[in-house]
């Protein structure tokens, strides 16, 4: 079953009709249930825009995207925000942690936001808190805690709401390489219990990590690669490769 | 150059900010300009009363130059704090500390130069009208309309040192900060706030203790040392309770989970418990401004409303005095003749028996001598005869019983207790001779007895003389029967009082505070609305990185508007609730204060208050829409 389905997706934006900019071409996949994708490609080749589309946080000139069977383009204005806390999780480059809350209001705000009870949103952290490792970290405030710590806090507020896809945007950005490691160990547990998981990535080590991974050039899928039953190390030479022939000129 | 461009840059690209700033400066210097202008016109000081004007206008002056020096210094520190991040890449791509100066020099010069000329071109556009009006309010004839181009030059001396201090702070504020520690000043990672019960609870206390006074001062000699220690009390728990006490308030809000789980609260109480540690000194100056206006208003207002009242209260006969014995046919001549110099009319001439006063006040239903500082009543008694005979009626008293008039009409006991007497009380409505013996600041009460003996026993002071009578003529010509006639017939200050001159006092008076206090009350709302504007500006700053996360983790734009809605509503309800009950218990004292100038009339008093809470209210909620919408504006931008 799809999660996530986009036909010919095209943006442009145009300030007047002499300015245009195309940023995505014609874009075309599909996301399965239980996959973990990702997304890679230079700066400017449309990342940033195929996955504000995909959050809703934009709309798509032409083609057409449907998420758990919601067309994205048919989705009110007014509803974006209710249809983003229902559906999707986010996981930020900056972490973008709300330094007004301690850790475990910043948790709770998308479930506060969808107005969960006390009690349910206490029932829903304790597993995951767990298994993040974050326990000791909940009555503290984001400025108190460290980078690594602080996306896995991250990582908790988009599982919490257990969407059916979490957008992760180059969420090891700012990290250093231990927790680095860490964080793509815990995605591939999380996705390994069945959560779907879309990565904007620069770096191939992180991407490696996934179960399939799409190049992206000028607003174009350019070329995909499965992990399969590859290892790690193969996936990851291959990722290298793909990334090489991209950049080159010629292509 | 180089120099000239980026200050120009600054001040043109950052108006959001700079706006505010200038027409505060504009609008201060314009008021300045006025009063400048007002103390310094010659047609007023050549009046009789016109040194009064000029000596309320001084301190006025006073006032506003210090408001000035405030709101400039808070509204510059703002500035500063915006501009940190911009002078900071200056630094960082190689303008020395000493480029910098040169850049906020100019940047000041140039911010001085708008204002001055601005304001007073606007200063001069309004300085017809104020005189215009102070004219009316002074019921004068002739023009005050003058300019003083001493004016102008005291006005740009005082606003040019105020830039000059405003400089030399910037100044310290950019040497003592290094290039990286100004550029990462707007984004600064800050704690909670402790909870500090126990000065929450020292806040309630001096609060309660500053409204207990308001409320039980009596209105005698030491009203107004009260007054100043409630106006401390209250000014001091004001900021302990905003300050200290909100944040109390919301940690236990916090600790309610069902109350604070709830989107709108969530957020609200979040952003606030962070906001008010920098934000209640501001809120409390607000309430307290707030509170200082209404104060003003009411007060001056009360005074100019009640003039007549208050002549009337003073003078039931347009010219009264007292002497020890009846006037002999001489002292009656000098009256004729002065009159007819003047060409006044004499008409309803009386004279009354009555004891001097003693003071004391009522404590229940007894009457107790006091000393004159802790008295609130002068008590005077005479006979029912002579009552009779003024008011033409024909009551008949028994030994214990008596009339009592008092001009507030407070007493309503049945009996009455005087000098160990206890006597059957009827109230009287109306007396003809009712007047306040020596101007005192006490309120007087008149006792009717049934005959001499019982006077004296209730009042075994001296008997004296009250003669009254009203005049007819021009108003310059009982101004001046009024003057002479004191001079004709020696009598001193305390001894004579005559309406007409105090008619011309108590309109250069209250005519000339009504006019101040309506300057000084315009100022003070443009500084609650400063105030207000950098406040929403900065929180707007502060809350956009803040509500952009929650709009892409799932807050949409309605409920944004509403989160802000609430949170600003919150914000700007705070001073004006905590204004309006700062004033509720401020009315007795207001009414002490006013009784001393012989002002018992509540209603004046209440209707006044009303107007004046209702107009500051709906000037309040203009700002209140004004500055959302920029919060708004700021919080969506991108």
């Amino acid at each position: 079953m799809n999660v996530l389905d986009l036909n010919h997706v095209r943006r442009i934006f145009a300030d007047d009709k002499k300015n245009k900019v195309i940023a995505l071409k014609d874009i075309s996949f599909s996301v399965d249930k239980g996959e973990y994708v990702a997304i890679m490609g230079e700066s400017g080749a449309g990342k940033t825009t195929l996955l504000n589309i995909i959050a809703t946080l934009d709309k798509a000139t032409s083609g057409s995207i449907t998420l758990d069977n919601f067309d994205l383009n048919k989705l009110p204005e007014k509803q974006t925000a209710k249809f983003r806390r229902e559906h999707l999780g986010f996981v930020f480059q900056n972490f973008n942690l709300l330094d007004t809350f301690n850790n475990r209001d910043n948790i709770f705000l998308p479930l506060v936001l969808a107005k969960t009870s006390y009690p349910e949103m206490e029932q829903r952290l304790r597993p995951l808190a767990e298994q993040l490792d974050i326990k000791s970290l909940l009555e503290r405030y984001p400025h108190e805690i460290s980078g690594g710590q602080k996306q896995r806090v991250a990582a908790v507020r988009a599982l919490i709401t257990k969407p059916d896809l979490v957008l992760a945007d180059e969420p090891t950005g700012a990290l250093d390489s231990h927790n680095t490691e860490n964080l793509l160990q815990l995605f591939e547990r999380v996705n390994a219990q069945g959560q779907t998981i879309l990565m904007v990535t620069h770096s191939a080590a992180a991407a490696s990590h996934s179960k399939r991974t799409l190049f992206i050039k000028d607003g174009q899928i350019y070329h995909e690669i499965f992990k399969g039953d590859h290892s790690r190390a193969e996936y990851l030479k291959k990722i290298m490769t793909s990334l090489a022939a991209l950049s080159s000129k010629e292509v | 150059m180089i120099h000239l461009k980026l200050a120009w840059h600054g001040v043109t690209h950052h108006k959001q900010e700079y706006g505010p700033f200038l027409l505060a400066s504009i609008v201060l210097i314009a008021i300045n300009f006025i009063f400048w202008n007002v103390s310094l016109n010659k047609t007023l000081k050549a009046m009789a009363f016109g040194d009064a004007t000029i000596e309320i206008t001084k301190v006025a002056i006073v006032f506003i130059s210090l408001i000035s020096l405030f709101l400039m210094f808070y509204a510059n520190s703002f500035l500063i704090k915006q501009r940190g991040e911009e002078l900071g890449l200056y630094n960082m791509i190689g303008l020395s500390n000493s480029d910098l100066r040169w850049i906020l020099t100019l940047e000041t010069a140039l911010l001085y130069a708008i204002s001055l000329i601005a304001g007073l071109i606007s200063g001069f556009a309004f300085l017809k009208l104020a005189f215009l009006i102070l004219q009316k309010l002074l019921t004068l004839k002739q023009s005050l309309d003058h300019f003083e181009l001493y004016a102008v030059y005291t006005t740009a001396m005082i606003f040019a040192l105020i830039f000059l201090a405003l400089l030399f702070y910037n100044f310290y504020r950019v040497h003592t900060n290094d290039p990286i520690h100004l550029w990462n000043q707007s984004f600064k990672g800050e704690r909670e706030p402790k909870s500090k019960k126990t000065l929450a609870v020292l806040g309630v206390v001096i609060l309660a203790w500053g409204y207990w006074i308001s409320v039980k001062t009596k209105p005698n000699a030491t009203a107004f040392t009260g007054f100043v220690l409630a106006v401390i009390l209250v000014v001091l728990g004001t900021y302990l309770l905003f300050i200290v006490g909100s944040i109390v308030l919301l940690k236990v809000l916090k600790k309610q989970k069902k109350i604070y789980y709830k989107p709108n609260h969530f957020i609200a109480i979040s952003g606030m418990l962070f906001r008010m540690k920098q934000n209640g000194a501001g809120l409390a100056s607000i309430c307290l401004l707030c509170t200082s206006i209404l104060v003003t208003m009411v007060g001056t207002l009360s005074l100019y409303v009640g003039e007549n009242k208050l002549i009337n209260s003073w003078n039931p006969y347009d010219i009264m005095f007292t002497t020890e014995k009846r006037l002999t046919s001489k002292q009656q001549r000098t009256i004729n003749e002065t009159a007819s110099k003047y060409n006044i009319s004499l008409s309803k001439k009386k004279q009354i028996t009555m004891t001097t006063p003693s003071a004391g006040s009522i404590k229940k239903d007894k009457f107790e001598t006091n000393n004159i500082m802790n008295a609130t009543l002068q008590l005077s008694s005479l006979t029912l005869a002579d009552y009779n005979s003024i008011q033409g009626t024909n009551i008949k008293l028994k030994k214990q019983q008596i009339l009592l008039y008092d001009v507030s009409s407070k007493f309503n006991k049945k009996h009455i207790t005087i000098r160990g007497q206890r006597y059957q009380v009827k109230k009287i409505n109306n007396f003809k001779f009712a007047f306040n013996y020596q101007h005192a600041i006490v309120q007087p009460i008149f006792v009717v007895a049934a005959d001499k003996s019982i006077c004296s026993a209730i009042n075994p002071q001296p008997e004296m003389v009250v003669s009254g009578f009203n005049i007819g003529g021009t108003k310059t010509n009982q101004l001046r029967f009024a003057n002479s006639l004191q001079k004709n017939m020696k009598l001193s200050n305390e001894t004579y009082t005559a309406a007409p001159i105090f008619r011309n006092l108590f309109q250069s008076l209250f005519g000339s505070l009504l006019f101040i206090g309506s300057l000084v009350s315009i100022t003070l709302i443009f500084a609650t609305a400063l105030i207000l504007y950098y406040k929403q500006l900065s929180e707007g700053y502060a809350d956009r990185k803040r509500f952009q996360t929650m709009q892409q983790v799932g807050l949409s734009q309605k409920e944004t508007k509403e989160a802000i809605r609430s949170q600003v509503l919150l914000v700007f309800m705070l001073p004006i609730v905590g204004a309006a009950i700062h004033f509720v218990f401020c009315i007795p004292m207001l009414k002490n204060i006013l009784s001393l100038f012989s002002m018992y009339n509540t209603k004046i008093l209440a209707g006044v208050s009303i107007v004046t809470l209702f107009v500051l209210a709906g000037g309040y909620l203009c700002i209140y829409f004004l500055t959302t919408k920029v919060y708004q504006e700021l919080v969506n931008k991108k």
